[in-house]
């Protein structure tokens, strides 16, 4: 689902560019193109999608203590390199985020937009852009809760009735 | 009738023996100090200060994670995150995630904005 999301949200903004909305043209003001209460509108349903993302995978779930299978040592450090290129990744964005915001602040004419601003830019140039921007970052948000929702399965052995 | 050992041994022990949680103290110390370094010498705004705090705590996640990979490598036992069951209750864990979540976006919303 993520994947569709990421995908989708990409999607979203080519198709934009080829019908040359260019987000950067069409915002003047990128820090605050999401004005109220639109902005309360994608922060609930940031934390809301993240909180049933995880909730809603607590019915797919059963025990960790009968369920895990035993991973081999190659498993686990195929999986241990898979989160250190993520998190790498994560600290890039993050980096460039920051480095650009900072460049901003220093030079407002700058041509390094966060990402952030161009996707506050790109959800607000059509009502189709926004419903669609709203979609993917429900999904992503799920997957996140999905993921990063850590609670441990504990087994409660139910009473027996008779 | 055992001997009663001091809060300060105590507490020690508990270090030792959980890994997990001495990494996590300081990660979050180093975080703090380096936090309060960016924050005083080179972001005079909460909000670019938001954001470079997000990307410090993600290398600090990042070279966590690095060094665990190394250890599984060299088949090494230190591992900066253990597979022990977590020393505090299932509600301690359970909730906080959500209160992170909650805590960032009110910062985000009415201080770093």
């Amino acid at each position: 689902m993520a994947l569709v999301g990421g995908a989708g949200g990409g999607l979203v903004a080519l198709a934009l560019a080829l019908a040359e909305k260019d987000p950067g043209s069409r915002c003047p003001g990128p820090h605050n193109a999401i004005g109220a209460p639109l902005n309360l509108v994608f922060v609930g349903l940031c934390a809301a999608a993240f909180l049933a993302g995880g909730l809603l995978s607590d019915f797919a779930r059963g025990r960790d203590d009968i369920e895990d299978a035993p991973q081999s040592a190659r498993d686990r450090t195929w999986l241990q390199a898979v989160l250190v290129a993520v998190l790498a990744v994560l600290f890039g964005l993050l980096a460039y985020e920051t480095y650009s915001l900072l460049l901003l602040d220093t030079n407002p004419q700058s041509s390094l937009w966060p990402i952030t601003w161009f996707v506050r830019c790109l959800s607000t140039i059509t009502t189709l852009s926004t419903v669609a921007t709203l979609l993917v970052v429900g999904i992503m948000s799920a997957f996140f809760g999905k993921s990063l929702w850590y609670r441990p399965r504990t087994f409660k052995p139910r009473p027996r009735t008779r | 009738m055992g001997v009663r050992r001091s809060p300060f041994a105590r507490a020690s022990n508990f270090l030792i023996r959980e890994r997990s949680v001495s990494v996590l103290i300081s990660l979050l110390v180093v975080l703090a100090l380096g936090g309060a370094v960016l924050r005083v010498f080179f972001f005079h705004s909460w909000f670019l200060w938001f954001w470079a705090m997000t990307a410090f705590t993600a290398l600090e996640l990042l070279a966590t994670a690095a060094w665990d990979l190394l250890e599984d490598l060299r088949r090494g036992r230190l591992h900066l995150v253990t597979d022990h069951p977590a020393p505090w209750g299932e509600w301690a864990q359970v909730a906080l995630v959500p209160l992170l979540l909650l805590a960032g976006i009110v910062f985000d919303h009415f201080v770093a904005h």
